[in-house]
């Protein structure tokens, strides 16, 4: 199985903020939280399930936890790519 | 023989607490939890992420946060009974429904009486409930618990005309603030209560649904979702909280796989609100539109998930919109998987 690589779960969730929220620079990404941007938990399952899609891979909200809202988009890319190289 | 449901009662009862103010009532207890400090921050801001956005419940137990012996969370369900049994008779004498019922099913997973809820309700109603009925209650179906009652009053014998199904679920009666376990604080975070009906006649009306398929499958896993014992009564406990919604997602399309669903068909679908996640990754897998989610996700929204009253709730909703076909689907403890189809009559 190919290996997840850290660059390739950045773009994913730049993917996502770019989409839903044009305002942010890509610039600044790595460095917010999800919390900063999401405020509704569908928001934040559509972001997970944005994920699984472009990776290929399955994530489980409970395992990523309390970091899906405290982490950095950055620390959660690499909690994303542990998870992903299992 | 045919069994058509007639009618669907759906009341909104309890008192309604959106996820700010449930926080707000959480934070206090979760500070001071017997942990260390990381741990204890990292469990306030687990529950600040199951709690995230707008979205309520119905609440039937006023001191669910004070409940402390075992007298304490058993009296509370029993008062939840019965202001639910109130409701739903309410309900009830406002809709058209048969003179006598021959059978009550009464359902409930979260909590034990006796007498229990069919015979309540067979005191409450006696001009409608007549002393020869059948009069049982089935415990323990979990989150399919109301799927599970429609299986079974849809497949009585010929000699039960009528029969009323009774669904109440209270998971708020289980509530221990005082427990470290997160499974226990994600049931806190993720239930509400409610109760459902519906009457089931082996006679077909004009509107009425006709129960076409059900479908059924045990997958194991009986460890997955069950309750633990804590010192005063039991809680809501999964055994493997890190993987569970994988678990959950893996076991379900695993039953679906059993079931000879005919993709199209349905118009209208009343999946069991689990959660947002798991709603969302289901209909993805099931192919689902985000439109034909979106009665379950509305009910998820107001009245979070009340276990195996939820489903009834749904498809009242689908059954007095305009739908014609519709399907159910319902996951829980067992771990089982509880399906069917419907349609609505000309």
């Amino acid at each position: 199985m190919r290996k997840l690589e850290r660059e390739t779960v950045l773009a994913a969730i730049a993917g996502f903020v770019t989409e839903h929220f044009p305002d942010v620079l890509a610039g600044q990404i790595e460095r917010l939280t999800a919390s900063q941007l999401i405020h509704q938990s569908l928001e934040l399952v559509e972001f997970v399930l944005h994920l699984e899609d472009r990776l290929g891979i399955e994530i489980d909200i409970n395992n990523l936890g309390e970091a899906l809202i405290t982490s950095t988009f950055g620390q959660l890319a690499d909690r994303i790519v542990a998870i992903g190289n299992g | 023989m045919g069994r058509y449901v007639r009618a669907i009662c759906a009341p909104v009862i309890g008192v309604e607490w959106a996820n700010d103010a449930l926080l707000e009532a959480l934070l206090p207890y979760v500070r001071t939890l017997p942990l260390a400090a990381p741990e204890r921050l990292s469990l306030e801001n687990f529950v600040r992420l199951l709690l995230i956005g707008w979205r309520t419940r119905r609440i039937l137990c006023p001191d669910f946060l004070e409940l402390r012996s075992f007298s304490d969370h058993a009296a509370a369900f029993e008062a939840a009974v019965t202001e639910a049994v109130r409701g739903l008779r309410r309900e009830l004498d406002q809709m058209e429904v048969p003179a006598v019922f021959d059978a009550v099913v009464a359902i409930s997973s979260t909590g034990n009486l006796l007498p229990g809820i069919a015979d309540r309700l067979a005191e409450a109603w006696p001009d409608r409930i007549p002393a020869e009925a059948l009069l049982v209650d089935v415990s323990n179906g979990g989150c399919t618990s109301g799927a599970r009652g429609l299986r079974l009053a849809s497949r009585l014998g010929p000699e039960y005309k009528n029969v009323l199904l009774a669904v109440v679920e209270v998971p708020t009666s289980l509530t221990d603030p005082c427990s470290v376990d997160r499974a226990n604080w994600q049931g806190l975070c993720t239930f509400g209560d409610g109760a459902a009906a519906v009457w089931l006649s082996d006679e077909p009306a004009p509107g009425a649904l006709e129960v076409d398929r059900v479908y059924s499958w045990h997958s194991g896993l009986p460890e997955l979702i069950r309750w633990q014992y804590g010192p005063s009564y039991y809680r809501f406990a999964v055994s493997d909280l890190g993987g569970f919604e994988q678990k959950v997602r893996n076991a379900v399309f695993a039953a679906i796989g059993h079931f000879d669903w005919e993709r199209g068909r349905a118009d209208a679908w009343a999946l069991h609100p689990a959660g947002m996640m798991l709603l969302l990754s289901l209909a993805k897998k099931l192919g689902l539109e985000r439109q034909e989610l979106e009665p379950s996700i509305r009910h998820f929204r107001k009245f979070s998930n009340m276990s195996g009253a939820s489903l009834l709730h749904i498809l009242r909703d689908l059954w007095i919109s305009d739908a014609k076909e519709l399907r159910w689907l319902a996951m829980g403890a067992g771990f089982h998987v509880e399906a069917g189809r419907g349609k609505v009559l000309e």
